[in-house]
């Protein structure tokens, strides 16, 4: 089939159905009279052609300037405030959606910490395709609704402007999820309490054993509590202050402290009806023993992210103070 | 040094895109069709590419600057472009305008001019 005609072809099959039949006739007239000008009053050869078109150059290229409409799915003016909007949109969202469908499935779906937690992860899953789906969606009408109508510069006025962050600061969002976490882990702990246990779930085996019922358990509630007050005080304080810094390193070398001496001193974390209810369920072997190296791994892992935490701190809290000289 | 030499010719290409549509307009008080006047601009000193140059005249004439006619006439059909009214009345004020600048940056660039 000739040259001429395949290009053609690959560039209007790019284009909308209106533009395709006259670009196509332009483009035919227009190469043909180049072809004849490149062959110089001889008869035309495929080696002519093939120059004329690499002149006129990628068809997907020429298409592209061809094409009139937008080129992008969100315009740069909204593009930051759609990623912000998602950011805060998710992070709020997600944890308090894992919390609800966790001790739903706990408590009156009766389903073991596995299961629910499977159950948890496909909940947080769904919800957030379903968050970035529908934000997306409302951003990109908005968009192309607004763009639609002002074509003038935007008029901000200086006090839109938004208030610069110093090095110190904490933002609001990182308190609150802080706090929303606390509160997750708080609330899955009170179900352990044998009272609410019975309540709640009745004849489940709790998790935990009952070595580390109640006293290491009551402990934990009281770290989870600290952590949460040290997470009201970021809200409260605002920055890194000393006090601020002081209150992370106090509170997280307690937790790692009990952390460690949790995981040292006490054994099996894991209570042993519990484990052997999974192992009964999934017909596995040495569930126990997994279990318990889990446990520990997550400790070490929990130990290092505190003492990350009170380091963190301490840095950011040195940059705060060179910043406001 | 291959990024100031992308540097440079994106540059270059910048500072002739603005010139360019008004090189354009100059040509066509008088009727061309594509590739006639990509031989006229080459001539000039002004060399446009051809795949530049289709689609900026079909966007020239969808937003009301240029009129375009199918000439059957000829051997072969051809497509001719020309100023509309509004097309004569932007090329006057371009023109305007790059007289302004042009005079404007001589001044500025008095002593490094070869």
């Amino acid at each position: 089939m000739s040259l001429i005609k395949r290009y053609i072809y690959d560039v209007t099959r790019r284009l909308p159905e209106k533009q395709r039949q006259d670009v196509a006739r332009e483009l035919q007239s227009e190469i043909e009279t180049m072809v004849d000008d490149e062959a110089k009053g001889k008869v035309p050869t495929e080696k002519h052609i093939a120059t004329v078109l690499r002149r006129v150059g990628d068809p997907a290229l020429l298409a592209s300037q061809y094409y009139e409409q937008k080129r992008y799915l969100i315009s740069p003016r909204y593009y930051d405030a759609y990623i912000s909007l998602l950011k805060t949109l998710l992070t709020v969202t997600l944890p308090i959606i894992a919390f609800f469908v966790l001790t739903l499935q706990l408590s009156a779906g009766h389903k073991p910490l596995g299961e629910a937690a499977i159950s948890a992860a496909g909940a947080v899953f769904e919800v957030g395709i379903h968050i970035i789906f529908w934000t997306t969606l409302s951003l990109v009408v908005i968009d192309r609704l607004l763009t639609a109508k002002d074509t003038a510069v935007r008029d901000w006025i200086p006090q839109q402007l938004p208030d610069v962050p110093q090095a110190y600061q904490i933002s609001k969002r990182e308190a609150f999820i802080g706090i929303a976490w606390s509160i997750f882990g708080m609330a899955l702990l009170i179900t352990q309490i044998p009272a609410i246990h019975e309540v709640v779930q009745g004849y489940t085996p709790l998790f935990f054993a009952s070595e580390v019922r109640p006293w290491w358990l009551a402990g934990f509630v009281v770290i989870m509590a600290c952590n949460a007050g040290v997470e009201l005080l970021k809200l409260y304080l605002g920055g890194w202050t000393k006090v601020m810094v002081m209150a992370i390193t106090v509170v997280n070398t307690l937790s790692a402290l009990f952390f460690a001496a949790l995981l040292t001193l006490v054994q099996p974390i894991a209570n042993p009806d519990f484990t052997s209810r999974i192992q009964e369920a999934t017909k596995g072997t040495g569930v126990a023993e997994v279990t318990e190296s889990g446990i520990r791994i997550i400790g070490l892992v929990i130990i290092s992210v505190l003492i990350g935490e009170i380091i963190g701190a301490w840095m950011k809290y040195n940059k705060g103070r060179k910043g406001n000289i | 040094m291959a990024a100031d030499r992308a540097l440079f010719t994106n540059q270059i290409l910048e500072l002739r895109r603005g010139a360019i549509v008004l090189a354009i307009l100059s040509q066509l008080k008088r009727p061309h069709y594509g590739y006639g006047l990509l031989q006229s601009l080459e001539s000039s000193g002004v060399p446009v590419d051809a795949g530049t140059l289709y689609p900026l005249l079909r966007r020239l004439e969808s937003q009301g600057v240029l009129e375009s006619v199918w000439e059957t006439s000829e051997s072969r059909p051809r497509k001719y472009y020309r100023l509309s009214d509004d097309g004569v009345k932007l090329y006057g004020e371009l023109l305007n305008e790059w007289q302004t600048m042009t005079r404007a940056i001589e001044v500025m660039t008095k002593e490094d001019r070869l």
